[in-house]
């Protein structure tokens, strides 16, 4: 297990700034996942760290080595990107094996490792067939396989499941944990999806049209995101204008009564859906929303009266937009 | 929809084989006085003299496979570089090399070999087989190059990226991912200017003279001589070799995929 450290990358082509100068370290066996809308730099960044793209300026440092001037091929950092990108002419097998060949591994070692980490995939008679043959979610184990079977320090991967479905992208999250329980890797992954960042990420760089707005665990970003911009993204929030500042209030976070304290609010909407409900509300700091569980809320309806109100540690200031 | 498709295909049939018919006929046909209809007497004598190997024709024809083959393997090594930087990068003046490499289509390949002529008599290089494929390069270079920078487009620098993040150096890449997924480009341009430097006499005769005899060169005194049936069995030789080069590199194309894949297998 490595340590990687972008130190001061940037990336400008004609003058213009795709990446501001980012600093961030990813720690052994940690697994980094950098968000943010698309267009935000993010994959430049990612094929900065792969050798695939240049910096303009700072470097990327392997175990305190800079990894200036040595090329892809010798990084040893393997990325696995949204379209699987799978050989189309080898087979599945010689697909996992195509690394360890161009790294000189003996025959009969790397047909082991290849059947090890096919059983692993759940792909293990799957060796002698082409992509062609599998689905878009199996070309997607083996993309990851093809990486893992390398046993790299670090692996990069590029917006991993979205092109797969739901339930496919579940299975892939639990599978990249289990995998690295197994092989023990850093990652760093970037993806526009703030659900698969917080389920899979020890911490989360969050970005926005090149710079990084902020760094933490998920916890840290969900609940205190450092400006409106981070807690959108993350998921829904209310940001309420007060005299010392932007307060953001996550809906779940927000109880509420038909007496007691807090704000008066009117329900305008309610929006079930199975397990949660939202009820949206009308108040005199503007809408606000609430989350919960929806037997909790049963006897709410669009134009009851209610008051809204949310504990002191559940409401976080706001530094900007 | 089927009677249709019948009468389309018999019409390209007869396009296409139409010609051939009073070829072929010429070609058996001793006598053949107007205004009959069948030829009055057959013989297999033109035959029998073409394929004599002291009349030239035999010789002739491997002169034209032997040149194609070298023009064929230099146009795709020369051109291989060249189409990979037109279809893969934007840089500045591209449009002019463009413009550049495509060029010697918008001549007759005749100017410009009247041209060369002097230049190539300069280096020595006129009766001579380098000289020869030089100067089939210069009209056939341009579909090669057209026809590869399509396909490097067309395939993109993805997945050589991605083999490069897996290990892998510009050789085991250009071996085992780009060139395989270029043999449709590949053949197709092969295929041009191979056929292109099968039928050519002009440029061969101009610069090769008598030293370099492709078969156009061996039929071409005949034709002028007026002997039908000798004209008509060297004319189908030469109509045949390129259908046959046509059809032997589709069938190879066809097996390239799992001949490959037997050799991965196998290594």
């Amino acid at each position: 297990m490595s340590q990687i450290q972008l130190s001061g990358i940037a990336k400008s082509y004609n003058e213009q700034f795709v990446l501001h100068p980012i600093t961030l370290t990813v720690e052994p066996g940690e697994i980094l996942v950098v968000l943010g809308p698309s267009g935000c730099g993010k994959s430049t960044l990612l094929g900065i760290v792969a050798g695939l793209v240049e910096p303009s300026r700072g470097q990327v440092l392997f175990n305190g080595r800079s990894l200036a001037g040595v090329p892809a091929e010798r990084r040893g950092i393997p990325m696995v990107f949204q379209d699987h990108l799978l050989f189309p002419g080898m087979t599945i097998a010689e697909n996992i094996a195509f690394g360890l060949r161009a790294r000189g591994v003996p025959r009969a070692e790397r047909d082991d490792r290849v059947a090890a980490v096919l059983a692993a995939i759940q792909l293990a008679s799957f060796g002698s067939r082409y992509p062609s043959e599998l689905s878009g979610g199996q070309k997607q184990r083996v993309a990851l396989a093809r990486a893992i079977v390398l046993r790299p320090p670090l692996m990069l991967l590029d917006e991993p499941f979205s092109s797969l479905d739901s339930m496919l992208r579940r299975e892939m999250r639990d599978l990249v944990l289990a995998m690295r329980r197994e092989y023990g890797f850093s990652a760093i992954i970037v993806t526009h999806d703030p659900q698969e960042a917080l389920e899979l990420a020890d911490r989360v760089a969050v970005m926005r049209a090149g710079r990084v707005e902020q760094v933490g665990t998920p916890e840290d970003i969900y609940f205190r995101p450092c400006n409106a911009f981070v807690a959108r993204f993350l998921g829904p929030a209310n940001i309420i204008a007060s005299e010392s500042g932007d307060l953001c209030v996550r809906p779940e976070a927000v109880q509420l009564a038909l007496t007691g304290e807090g704000v008066t609010a009117h329900i305008v909407e309610k929006r079930f859906s199975g397990p949660r409900v939202e009820i949206v509300m009308e108040t005199k700091v503007g809408h606000l929303s609430a989350i919960g569980p929806a037997h909790a809320y049963r006897g709410l309806e669009i134009g009851t009266h209610v008051y809204a109100s949310w504990r002191e540690q559940d409401a976080v200031f706001l530094r900007g937009t | 929809m089927n009677k249709m498709g019948a009468a389309v295909v018999s019409l390209i049939l007869l396009v296409l084989a139409g010609p051939l018919l009073p070829l072929m006929l010429w070609s058996v046909a001793n006598r053949w006085p107007w205004p009959r209809l069948l030829p009055e007497t057959y013989s297999s004598r033109s035959w029998e003299f073409v394929l004599d190997r002291d009349s030239g024709f035999v010789i002739g024809l491997g002169w034209s496979f032997a040149i194609a083959a070298a023009v064929t393997v230099i146009a795709l090594l020369v051109s291989l570089p060249i189409a990979r930087v037109l279809g893969l990068y934007r840089f500045r003046g591209k449009s002019v090399i463009e413009v550049l490499v495509l060029l010697p289509l918008l001549m007759p390949a005749f100017v410009a070999a009247m041209g060369l002529h002097e230049t190539f008599i300069h280096w020595g290089l006129t009766d001579t087989v380098s000289g020869v494929i030089l100067i089939q390069l210069v009209p056939t270079m341009p579909y090669m190059v057209r026809t590869l920078s399509t396909g490097f487009t067309l395939i993109g620098t993805r997945l050589e990226d991605q083999a490069r993040t897996l290990g892998a150096g510009s050789l085991r890449i250009a071996m085992s991912v780009t060139l395989p997924r270029l043999a449709h480009a590949m053949v197709a341009g092969s295929t041009f200017v191979f056929l292109a430097s099968l039928g050519d006499y002009l440029l061969t005769v101009l610069v090769g003279g008598d030293a370099v005899p492709t078969l156009p060169l061996v039929l071409f005194p005949y034709i002028a001589a007026g002997d039908r049936p000798l004209a008509a069995v060297g004319s189908l030789l030469l109509a045949l070799c390129p259908l046959a080069t046509v059809l032997a590199l589709e069938s190879a194309l066809a097996n390239f995929s799992s001949m490959r894949a037997n050799q991965e297998a196998k290594g």
